[in-house]
């Protein structure tokens, strides 16, 4: 998307300047639809241009870890090699290399970087109730619940506020269907104990 | 066990509908964070302040369609319980009052819109503003918020001023070399020829 091009939300053709910050709705010249289109100070903003690095013209000044012809310009934050201005990427007032940055990424030690979460307390309410349907696999599916709820207290939970209830109501719901089949196999075995002793 | 530190969310009203994914909108210290939550797991997408280029709005017909649906269910209900009478009276009027509150609901919510956020790389849907007067009150709210982030940004007329902003930077002119002084003596290949 180019930087200072402002598009129609309904037809995503340009429009013209005079649509922008309307008190009320205004018109689309293109499609018709009944627009407003609030624009920011970051539309006018000048791309921000990446520095390349300089190169390394002196014996015994230190390198960049990547680049072994830059001049290093700084270290990393999480790992201590030395970067140059190419491989630094500033982040959350950190200086961080690339590899760190994916790395922090992929195990989530970097929260502001985390674009998914596993939800386990909503998991296992869900593997609780939802194998109800059809009830003799709640045989297989109460443990597992069970496990997930407690499991969940172990996790991250969700990067918005969010209460608990859930893993509770699971630990619940599958405690009780676990309490119940061992009253179905216990009442059967005995069941079968006097059928067997009847004969 | 995982450490329960306060959220530095705050929910913006509102939910949207996106397949069968809800979605919610956030308000954080210095971004809005879209929510997209599948039943077991949670999806992230940040809007950071000072990228926030525009946010704009379209209207749709989705509210002006229920409008609709709900008056002629209403309209229906309303006519059989006149042409049935007695008990059945009582029982089309309960079905109509409740299609009547939806109705009232839709109404007073306002007209429906569909919203969008763009930033230099990208253009996303806002699900979660799906009423206008809900994202007019977003916007109202994020105005001064982005105006005091994006304070540094030059504004449009000062890029306009500025036309050598966008122009290379001049290529220096080669110094002519200094003529020889007129009394020096011929090279030796000029005095060959």
């Amino acid at each position: 998307m180019n930087s200072g091009s402002v598009l129609c939300p309904g037809c995503h053709l340009p429009l013209p300047g005079s649509l922008f910050g309307t008190t009320g709705l205004t018109t689309c010249p293109a499609c018709d639809r009944r627009i407003l289109v609030e624009v920011f100070p970051a539309l006018f903003r000048p791309l921000m241009v990446g520095k390349p690095g300089d190169r390394l013209l002196e014996e015994g000044l230190s390198s960049c870890f990547y680049h072994e012809q830059k001049k290093a310009v700084t270290t990393c934050d999480g790992c201590g090699r030395f970067l140059c201005a190419l491989c630094d990427v500033e982040f959350n007032d950190q200086h961080l290399c690339p590899s760190c940055l994916q790395t922090g990424q992929v195990k989530g030690k970097i929260a502001s970087l985390e674009t998914h979460r596993i939800m386990w307390d909503s998991a296992s309410l869900g593997l609780c109730l939802l194998p109800l349907l059809i009830w003799p696999l709640t045989l297989l599916t109460a443990p597992a619940a069970f496990g997930c709820a407690i499991y969940s207290f172990f996790k991250p939970g969700s990067l918005v506020p969010r209460l608990r209830y859930r893993a509770y109501l699971a630990m619940f719901f599958s405690l009780l269907q676990i309490v119940g089949w061992i009253l179905i196999l216990s009442g059967g075995a005995v069941w079968m104990g006097r059928a067997l002793n009847s004969r | 066990m995982a450490a329960s530190l306060p959220s530095p969310y705050r929910r913006f009203p509102g939910t949207g509908r996106y397949l069968l994914n809800r979605v919610l909108l956030y308000v954080g210290p210095d971004h809005l964070l879209q929510v997209t939550a599948t039943g077991y797991s949670e999806n992230y997408r940040r809007f950071f302040f000072h990228d926030i280029q525009v946010i704009s709005l379209h209207k749709t017909v989705t509210g002006t369609i229920w409008n609709l649906i709900l008056g002629g269910l209403l309209f229906l209900f309303v006519g059989l319980a006149i042409m049935t009478g007695g008990n059945g009276l009582v029982a089309w009027m309960i079905f109509a009052g409740a299609i009547a509150l939806g109705l009232g609901i839709n109404i007073a919510r306002g007209p429906t819109c569909a919203c969008f956020i763009q930033t230099a790389v990208q253009q996303q849907r806002l699900y979660s503003l799906n009423r206008v007067r809900r994202a007019r009150r977003l916007i109202e709210q994020l105005k001064p918020i982005l105006a005091s982030v994006q304070q540094p940004a030059q504004s449009q007329s000062q890029i306009l001023a500025e036309p050598a902003l966008e122009m290379p930077a001049p290529t220096p002119t080669p110094t002519p070399a200094p003529a020889p002084p007129e009394s020096a003596p011929p090279t030796p290949t000029e005095g060959a020829h």
